[in-house]
């Protein structure tokens, strides 16, 4: 196990950023994240050698923040914001739906390894809760039809 | 110096102490779980806020520093609820199983709750429970009994220099663990047992032997190593059942290693000697002490008679206390009459791969390698040192031996050389190769069943308390050898081993400042010469 050369060389340039090597933990595991997929045991231990850093401490970073996957995830991560604001706009029953929909629990991916189903923490769009992140891009103001529609477009 | 009132009284302490540490000073116990006063303080658990007036919030006493004028309550209506939501709230998970918890009787969160009198819990979700977690073969981990104090994680990572606990998980599902179940290996793991509040981390060597208030404790030194590191003994019905760390700011601060702390199993040996043995037509049998120190003087003697003083070399002991060697050497010197005598081998270890902070552990593993010398454990002028004497035994030169405390005959050419002496005595806790072909055997006690001083490798002199009855009919060294000397004409009558020390602070320079209220205090550093 060994970062690519291409991210090798983001993984230097992160170094640059920050004036203690501990401090480039984040970005590390997010690149790490990227490249491997999510992070398990043996990417964190790869992360601990390449930083320097105990083991179990790069592990109780990567434990701690929702944002890194412990488990392997589908092409399509759907991560639904269960905080206040959403919460008051009815994102449990949408969670509900999903749950119907993909046929698999939260924290569960599809047999075909398209979708992973997570609840996670605010967002940020709390004025256009409820509101859910796929991947990359989010989506809000969510409602059945809006999450048929979206899905949709996701092969 | 920052003058401030703690609860009414006055008092004055250098700038950066924080209030616990201030409150302290004036008697008064701040409840705390996460603070320890030999790790960096983290303000996680909030058991101890207090009132600072002026200020709207409660402050967290063990990691804020003193400010001039401060007035401070701990026990102020305020400070009380809160400690007992603190408490609450810690114990929100915690099982309610004192019953069955080795903790119990010496358990942070118990005796607090205890003095808060909280009775009920408010509590009726269900507990949260965790899959076990395996430590290794040292410590036992109840992940359901950890309230997070990180008391733990901090000591691996500041104290024992391996960082191999973490904290994993976020809020309320957050624990203690190791990486990928790994063992914990650091050498000074046993700590943990002492410095976690709670039941969450136990001895599996102690586990279930004893409730802890059975126990009686007496002071003594760690012989495992040449670091000395002052210990309790603690025991029930004469069975050391566990070690445990004694304060001492000069030499071990209130750590141990592990193998000072479960290493105390050979006291209780079911192989330990029971009684004198004697060799009768080439076979060892039990006999009673007089008949074995009969035998034993009258062996010596003869040699002594047949071939000179000479022809008598004497193995003394990094094992034993100052006072048995000083004995012994005395006995050689004075009564027999010679200069042939050297200390036993001490085994060396050092591991120099270990990747942790190894800062008690001394590579020789005897108490008292230099007290031994210096009570005289070495060869007169014009004598011979052990390998000395061994090729002199194996020429025919060297007769008898008398060895305490070691066990030659694991070294190349000592066994012949043993084998070819006309007489051999051996004192030990053990019938070690060495005392099986000895001619004459007599049972030893071991450190935790005598007094007496040890010298540890910086040349300090620390007091040695009697824990237990020496096993079966097992006598301290200095006495059998002094029962010796009285038997082959000398003259020693020495009560106890304190009277030995006087003699020794009396004849040896050196030691000219020792007492035995000193040793028993911090020790003593000797004079160098
Ligand atoms: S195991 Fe003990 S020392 Fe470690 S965090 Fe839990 S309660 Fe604190
Ligand atoms: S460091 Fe040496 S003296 Fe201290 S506890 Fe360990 S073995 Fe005993
Ligand atoms: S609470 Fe859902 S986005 Fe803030
Ligand atoms: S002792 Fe102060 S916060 Fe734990």
């Amino acid at each position: 196990m060994e970062f690519s050369k291409e991210t090798r060389k983001k993984f230097e340039q992160v170094l640059q950023r920050y004036p203690r090597k501990e401090a480039a933990l984040l970005p590390t595991l997010y690149l790490a994240q990227e490249e491997f997929g999510y992070l398990s045991a043996e990417v964190v231990q790869y992360v601990a050698e390449l930083m320097e850093i105990p083991a179990p401490r790069v592990y109780g970073v990567a434990t701690f923040y929702t944002m890194f996957n412990k488990e392997p995830v589908g092409r399509y991560h759907i991560q639904v914001c269960s905080n206040v604001s959403c919460a008051l706009r009815g994102v449990e029953q949408l969670v509900e739906y999903l749950k119907e929909k993909l046929k698999i629990n939260v924290g569960e991916t599809t047999p075909d390894k398209k979708f992973t189903l997570s609840t996670v923490e605010c967002l940020g769009f709390c004025d256009n809760s409820p509101a859910m992140q796929i991947n990359d891009d989010y989506y809000s103001d969510l409602t059945r039809d809006k999450i048929d529609e979206i899905l949709e477009k996701l092969k | 110096m920052p003058k401030l009132v703690i609860d009414g009284r006055e008092i004055s302490v250098p700038e950066g102490t924080t209030i616990l540490r201030a409150a302290e000073r004036l008697g008064i116990e701040i409840p705390h779980l996460c603070y320890h006063p030999k790790l960096p303080p983290v303000g996680l658990c909030r058991l101890c806020l207090v009132e600072v007036e002026k200020n709207p919030k409660l402050q967290a006493s063990c990691s804020t520093p003193v400010a001039e004028g401060m007035v401070i309550h701990t026990e102020s209506e305020r400070v009380l609820k809160a400690r007992r939501g603190v408490l609450e709230f810690l114990m929100l998970n915690h099982p309610p199983d004192c019953t069955i918890c080795d903790k119990a009787g010496e358990c942070k969160p118990q005796e607090y709750v205890f003095q808060c009198g909280i009775a009920e819990s408010r509590f009726i979700e269900t507990k949260r429970v965790n899959p076990p977690q395996d430590f290794g073969d040292k410590l036992v981990f109840r992940v359901d009994r950890c309230i997070l104090c990180q008391r733990c994680v901090q000591f691996c990572r500041e104290i024992a220099g391996m960082e191999e606990l973490g904290v994993f998980n976020r809020g309320g599902r957050s624990v203690i663990g190791t990486f990928r179940g790994k063992p914990v290996e650091n050498k000074y793991s046993g700590n943990m047992i002492d410095i976690c509040p709670t039941g969450a981390i136990t001895s599996r060597d102690f586990r279930f032997k004893s409730r802890v208030w059975n126990l009686t404790m007496v002071p003594s030194i760690c012989p495992r190593c040449s670091n000395g590191c002052n210990i309790f003994i603690e025991f029930k019905d004469n069975k050391i059942l566990r070690i445990r760390p004694r304060d001492n700011e000069q030499v071990n601060q209130c750590w141990i290693c592990d193998e000072g702390r479960f290493g105390h199993h050979f006291v209780n040996s079911l192989d330990r000697l029971t009684t004198p043995l004697i060799k009768n037509g080439g076979k060892l049998s039990p006999t009673s002490w007089e008949e074995a120190l009969g035998r034993a003087a009258e062996g010596l003697g003869r040699v002594i008679a047949n071939y000179g003083a000479e022809s008598l070399g004497g193995i003394g002991s990094a094992w034993c206390t100052n006072e048995d060697d000083y004995v012994f050497q005395k006995f050689l010197r004075e009564v027999v009459r010679t200069g042939n005598i050297d200390l036993g081998k001490i085994r060396e270890e050092k591991d120099e791969s270990y990747p942790g902070n190894d800062f008690l552990i001394q590579p020789e593993k005897a108490p008292n390698r230099r007290g031994a010398e210096e009570m005289g454990i070495s060869p007169g002028e014009d004598c011979r040192d052990r390998e000395g004497m061994f090729k002199e035994a194996a020429g025919g030169k060297i007769k008898a031996f008398l060895i305490i405390g070691s066990n030659p005959a694991k070294e190349t050419g000592a066994r012949e050389a043993l084998a070819k002496v006309e007489f051999l005595v051996v004192q030990d806790l053990f019938l070690t190769d060495t005392a099986k072909q000895a001619d004459v055997v007599l049972p030893a006690a071991s450190y935790a069943e005598k007094e007496g001083s040890f010298t540890n490798f910086r040349g300090r002199v620390q007091w040695l308390n009697r824990a237990l009855r020496p096993r079966g009919e097992a006598r301290p060294d200095w006495k059998i050898i002094c029962e010796l000397a009285n038997r082959m004409g000398g003259d020693f009558s020495y009560p106890g081993a304190q009277e030995i020390l006087k003699e020794i602070a009396e004849k040896i320079p050196a030691y000219r400042e020792v007492s035995l209220e000193k040793l028993r205090a911090d020790g003593i550093l000797i004079s160098t010469k």
